[in-house]
């Protein structure tokens, strides 16, 4: 690898990229193993699967999330087992239906290959939750609760995580959630309540 | 009044004013020893080289609010420090700081005073001392000090007995629990082969010093075996919601406990005034000084025990040594060497 | 729509154990303002003397909500964000993100820039990995321990300013590379502080790699058998600690890490002792990547893209070319635009894996920002690793899983 020169330039001319993407496995969904097994085990939980910058997100209906994880898991020639990452996107502004994403960053420490898990459900829909499979899950669903409020099914302590257990404003990454809160904060030593001012940075 | 009583209560006087003194100054010692071994400077802002920094300190204690928690036991958390810190320089009564001297044709003797169960008046008021502690651990209204207090409780019953069991060995050989007593025996030389050793007890009861070594460090609280306070663990263990002078009394009674400690120490394994020219206090001094460098030295090398390992050294490692010393010393004693 | 939290099942106590257990138990609440939480952290402890029944971490004392923030702010201006997470090695949060955007933009730096960037990173290592070793020792009573590690970690943050001006939240890597010229005394520093720091080293283990003390109070405490610690997706040293081999700068290189000769060095027992000797040998191989790197790295050659519209134009074209103008006034008024999607970037933290996870929408702002920040994620063993430990083991347990509260509350 290091005997390819390295241009420096942009990763669309020839030559090896530094965020090299052998690790995420074959870049063309029919050739991937883990998206090939999913399709034949799960073939009504499959959606889709999508490759961005070499990066596979295995795209699979919210019921099954738990299982198709499970199996990612524990299937002797896939092996991912270690949860990198739970997390969850509020896709609000980008479409209709369903408005949220769970993500689900898989890795095998085996063989060395990443995996994007990603499940979508609208509010309310409870989400399998993780924590049966990876004890690592607990905070990190606890956190997407405490930020999104999506309930995870089988989570033993589902609590709020960052925020006080006694916040009542909601759930401040959901989209539609103003930066500064609902509510007007006095400042100590103010009477009144600071103006609020308009973000600089409107989003176009 | 007896002349001897009064020159006594003077030379008490003179010792006590001497120990606060002393103490003040081991703080600024310890601080400086410390940043040299730590690659640092130390104080030196107050005054040159920063030698005023005890009295700044002492100042800033006395003008700072004293805070009496709402759910404190209000009684027992006022006494508590008072307690501590009264007592921790009375054992230093019993230590000789050298033979007599004359002063305006008096003879004075260079010791508050001389009881024939010295030993063990020293070790009595050392674990009285441990009191302050447990009460103001209790007092305090908070779990931190509650523990530091219990830590404080469990400590003191297991290092009293060995540091108690470390100088029989001592009182054997010497046949004396009287500190005076000890001292003369320790003045004379002995003469084995070419060489000229002191009578030190150090000599004929190395493992029971290194023992007493130990156990005295447990015993003044100083780490590695500063459980009771633990910073990092228990924020301030007993003095947690200490303030002001009330604190700085527990800072006293520590650091005195320590000097007197030390004093002890020399007293009884190093000869005390004895020394290989012009025998005198400044020879106990200097005995002394090795000790509480030890402490510091410590301080700054080792990292702190856990109460479980403290405890389990104490039992299953101190004990049985200390119990072997004496028998030991005790078979010499009864059939060993007539020099004895 | 309800919202039903599963709740555990309760257990049946009868009244008169659920007495005599609230006789015997004493619940302590450690922190948030204590001195070996590292922070902003509380831990509510059951004790039944001095030993822990259970143990609950209470977190978000210092919750800033970075994440909802990099939804506001435009992609390079969520740059001195990442500095204030993990603010004791921050060059390495820098450093995750604008390879992730990087990836997202689909450019890379060129490769002096790049060794640059490896060596900063490896230099926030050795920083981080300082201040760990020197509060985990004064955790457990070590006093001098942390006067020594913040001397050499002052080493290591004057090279950062001699760098880039700043010392602790260094916001140190742009996109596409670096847009100034690297000072001149800057190699020598970083040679200078590679041929002193061993030695350095050398005392600290000398002061507690043998010492008995520290060795009874590390060794068997804090045991993850390998099976939890993949369990608890724990990474870094806590994750080799438990001899998993899984280092991302390995496992999954980026930047030139394949080019690389390092070990990575693993524990047997998996307990705090053993943690601490990962990190050492850490310390050492991070010393030789930085020398390798010094060793490889071409003299001469670009330090930053030039033509590309997701990069700052050259400071000195922007003074002289109406197109370098234009494009700096773009980059700087509107920011740039990155194709819509979404890119994981995991790097080697001191702490873990440091994961930073884009979605973008097409516009300047990007869409959704998360950090899966190592230290928060193996914070969730302590609970685990505390069960039955002694109250002088909690400070030794939070000292061991390296946390920096900024970065677990971010």
């Amino acid at each position: 690898m290091a005997e390819e020169e390295h241009t420096g330039g942009p990763a669309d001319s020839p030559g090896r990229r530094i965020w090299d993407t052998g690790y995420w496995g074959p870049t063309v969904p029919e050739e991937h193993p883990a998206i090939q097994a999913v399709r034949e085990k799960f073939p009504e939980a499959y959606v889709d699967a999508v490759n961005f910058r070499d990066e596979m997100t295995l795209r699979v209906e919210r019921p099954a999330l738990r299982e198709v994880v499970g199996y990612l898991r524990d299937d002797p020639s896939l092996r991912y087992n270690l949860l990198s990452d739970l997390t969850a996107v509020d896709m609000l502004r980008l479409r209709d239906n369903p408005r949220f994403d769970v993500v689900v960053q898989l890795y095998s420490i085996p063989r060395r290959q990443r995996l994007r898990v990603k499940a979508g459900f609208n509010d309310g829909d409870p989400v399998p939750s993780m924590v049966p499979l990876f004890q690592g899950a607990n905070w990190l669903e606890r956190e997407a609760y405490d930020m999104f409020g999506i309930v995870f099914e089988g989570h033993p302590d589902l609590r709020r995580m960052l925020l006080p257990d006694d916040w009542d404003e909601g759930h401040p990454l959901r989209k539609d959630y103003p930066l500064r809160g609902y509510r007007e904060y006095v400042q100590p030593g103010f009477e009144n309540p600071a103006p609020r001012v308009r973000s600089r940075f409107r989003r176009p | 009044m007896d002349a001897n009583l009064l020159s006594s209560y003077i030379f008490a006087v003179i010792v006590l004013n001497v120990l606060l003194g002393l103490m003040a100054y081991m703080t600024y010692i310890e601080r400086k020893v410390m940043a040299a071994m730590q690659d640092r400077i130390g104080p030196n802002r107050t005054g040159p080289v920063g030698l005023l920094q005890p009295i700044a300190d002492g100042l800033k204690l006395l003008v700072k609010e004293d805070i009496i928690p709402k759910h404190a036991d209000r009684r027992i958390f006022l006494l508590a420090p008072l307690l501590s810190f009264v007592l921790a320089p009375v054992a230093a009564a019993v230590i000789p700081f050298g033979d007599s001297i004359t002063v305006f044709g008096h003879e004075v003797n260079l010791y508050v005073a001389d009881i024939n169960v010295a030993v063990l008046y020293f070790l009595a008021i050392g674990s009285m001392g441990v009191f302050g502690i447990i009460l103001g651990g209790y007092a305090s209204a908070n779990r931190y000090s509650l523990l530091g207090g219990l830590r404080a409780a469990a400590q003191v019953i297991s290092y009293e007995i060995i540091l108690g069991l470390s100088l029989i060995g001592v009182i054997i050989l010497s046949g004396s629990l009287s500190l005076v007593e000890i001292v003369n025996q320790q003045s004379e030389t002995l003469t084995i082969g070419p060489l000229q050793l002191p009578n030190w007890f150090i000599l004929s009861q190395p493992l029971a010093f290194i023992i007493f070594l130990i156990a005295a460090v447990a015993e003044t609280n100083r780490a590695p075996f500063d459980l009771p306070e633990a910073e990092t663990e228990l924020i301030g263990g007993f003095h947690t919601e200490y303030s002001g002078f009330r604190f700085s009394f527990f800072f006293l009674a520590e650091y005195i406990s320590m000097i007197v400690i030390s004093l002890f120490a020399a007293t009884i394994f190093l000869g005390g005034t004895d020394g290989p020219i012009q025998d005198g206090v400044w020879w106990l001094a200097l005995k002394a000084c090795i000790f509480l460098f030890f402490y510091i030295w410590l301080r700054t090398t080792v990292p702190r025990f856990r109460y479980d390992q403290l405890m389990g050294l104490a039992w299953k490692v101190l004990l049985p040594l200390v119990l072997i010393n004496i028998l030991l010393t005790g078979f010499i004693r009864l059939w060993g060497l007539g020099m004895l | 729509m309800s919202l039903e939290i599963t709740q555990g099942t309760p257990v049946e106590i009868s009244e008169e154990r659920a007495l005599t257990d609230s006789r015997r138990q004493m619940v302590l609440n450690m922190g948030p303002q204590h001195p070996s939480t590292h922070g902003v952290m509380r831990v509510v402890l059951t004790l039944e003397g001095e030993t822990i029944v259970d143990c609950d971490p209470v977190l978000g004392y210092l919750h800033r909500g970075v994440e909802k923030l990099g939804e506001t702010h435009r992609y390079s201006q969520f740059v001195p964000w990442t500095d204030r997470t993990d603010y004791v090695a921050a060059p390495s949060n820098n450093l995750g993100y604008i390879l992730a955007v990087e990836k997202l933009c689909g450019i890379e730096a060129p490769e002096r820039a790049t060794y640059w960037r490896m060596i900063m990173g490896e230099l926030a290592r050795l920083a981080s990995h300082l201040v760990w070793l020197g509060t985990h020792a004064l955790d457990i009573g070590a006093l001098s321990m942390s006067l020594y590690c913040f001397r050499e970690r002052e080493l290591i943050l004057d090279i950062f300013e001699t760098f880039c001006g700043a010392r602790l939240t260094t916001n140190m890597m742009e996109m596409g590379g670096f847009s100034r010229p690297i000072p001149e005394q800057l190699p020598g520093m970083v040679r200078d502080f590679c041929n002193v720091f061993p030695k350095m080293q050398a005392e600290y283990e000398t002061l507690l790699s043998s010492n008995p003390i520290w060795l009874s109070r590390t060794r068997g405490v804090g045991v993850i058998e390998p099976e939890a610690a993949i369990s608890y997706s724990l990474t870094g040293a806590c994750l080799r600690g438990s001899g998993i081999n899984y280092d991302v700068r390995k496992a999954t290189p980026y930047l030139y890490y394949d080019r690389m000769e390092f070990e990575v060095p693993l524990g047997t027992r998996g307990d705090v002792y053993d943690r601490y000797l990962v990190r050492m040998e850490e310390m050492r191989q991070s010393i030789s990547i930085i020398e390798q790197c010094m060793e490889q790295m071409p003299t001469d050659g670009p330090l930053a893209l030039t033509e590309s519209p997701y990069v700052i134009p050259e400071h000195d074209n922007v003074m002289k070319t109406a197109e370098d103008m234009q494009r700096h006034f773009i980059w700087v008024i509107k920011g740039f635009s990155p194709p819509k999607g979404e890119v994981y970037q995991a790097i080697e933290h001191s702490k873990g894996e440091l994961g930073y996870y884009l979605v973008s929408d097409g516009t300047p702002i990007p869409y959704r920002v998360r950090l899966r920040t190592p230290d928060f994620v193996n914070l969730q063993s302590l609970p685990y690793m505390a069960q039955g430990a002694a109250l002088a083991d909690v400070v030794a347990l939070i000292g061991t899983i390296d946390i920096v509260l900024g970065s677990v509350d971010r």
